[in-house]
């Protein structure tokens, strides 16, 4: 957290000018039970599942919302956890998340054959044009 | 310099209004992507609540997005098969072909931005959304100077 002279509050930016000096973000390092790691999405997703395995524990972040930034790995199940925490307004509950850009996605795939779509009618005319 | 007085147009009128309607969609949800809507209270006016909308807007974009792509495909191709012996493109047609080739360009790397394991570097994708705005606000002006003096893309060779 970045508090600036207008007593601002900064979105957490996981100290990203610490992680391009090849160190590691303050709150991991403040951490006294060091249970946070960071580092390239599918190397912490590997060590999430390895440590799910060992402790026969629960992924959280992996599929949620298409996929989130953060994984959380749990030895009691999520939805257990979301019935013991008090959510609201800036507190976020641990429920499962669809993945709100889906249909986005959906759209997208679209993007492509459109203008093959285009394409195809333009030459359709031309042919009865020349018939 | 062309003054584009002749008549006969490149487009028949429903595709006129084709293209119209679907800039409209795609410049106000665009717009509305920034967000600009809420905070200077136009969506409090009624009937455009929607335009403070974040999923409403994006899907509006896509949808009139595959729209236009679809339709610049057609001209493009209508254009080379059957109108170029007898039309040729306008200087103003040149310059909106030009700002319309950077906004699809720009807004197809966007589409990947979206996509979930994409990975363009911050700064490119601030290039990339300056540019989008940019041209866009580019091509609505040159397009309010070809309307008001009535430039048209193509005429008769």
């Amino acid at each position: 957290m970045k508090t600036g002279p207008k007593k601002r509050m900064y979105k957490c930016d996981r100290c990203y000018n610490l992680i391009a000096d090849g160190e590691v973000p303050a709150c991991i390092e403040a951490c006294p039970e060091d249970v946070q790691t960071i580092g390239p999405r599918d190397e912490i997703l590997k060590k999430a599942h390895a440590l799910a395995d060992e402790i026969n524990g629960y992924i959280y972040g992996e599929k949620e919302n298409g996929g989130t930034n953060t994984i959380y790995v749990s030895p009691v199940p999520f939805e257990e956890l979301n019935k013991a925490i008090e959510t609201g307004k800036g507190k976020p509950h641990l429920k499962p998340v669809e993945d709100t850009m889906a249909q986005a996605n959906n759209l997208a795939a679209a993007m492509l054959v459109a203008p093959i779509a285009g394409i195809a009618a333009a030459v359709g005319k031309f042919y009865k044009q020349t018939k | 310099m062309d003054n584009g007085q002749s008549n006969a147009r490149t487009i028949s009128l429903p595709g006129r209004w084709f293209y119209l309607i679907t800039i409209l969609f795609l410049s106000l949800s665009g717009f509305g992507q920034m967000p600009i809507f809420k905070r200077y209270y136009i969506a409090d006016i009624p009937g455009l609540g929607w335009l403070a909308e974040f999923f409403i807007t994006h899907y509006i974009h896509y949808l009139a997005a595959i729209l236009f792509l679809a339709f610049t495909a057609y001209m493009i191709i209508d254009y080379l098969l059957s109108q170029r012996k007898s039309r040729r493109m306008t200087a103003s047609g040149y310059v909106r072909s030009a700002l319309l080739a950077g906004i699809l360009a720009s807004g197809v790397f966007l589409v990947i931005r979206n996509l979930a394991g994409s990975h363009l570097s911050s700064d490119f994708i601030i290039f990339l959304d300056l540019c989008h705005l940019g041209l866009v606000m580019a091509f609505l002006f040159v397009s309010l100077y070809c309307f008001i003096y009535k430039k048209q893309w193509t005429t008769i060779r």
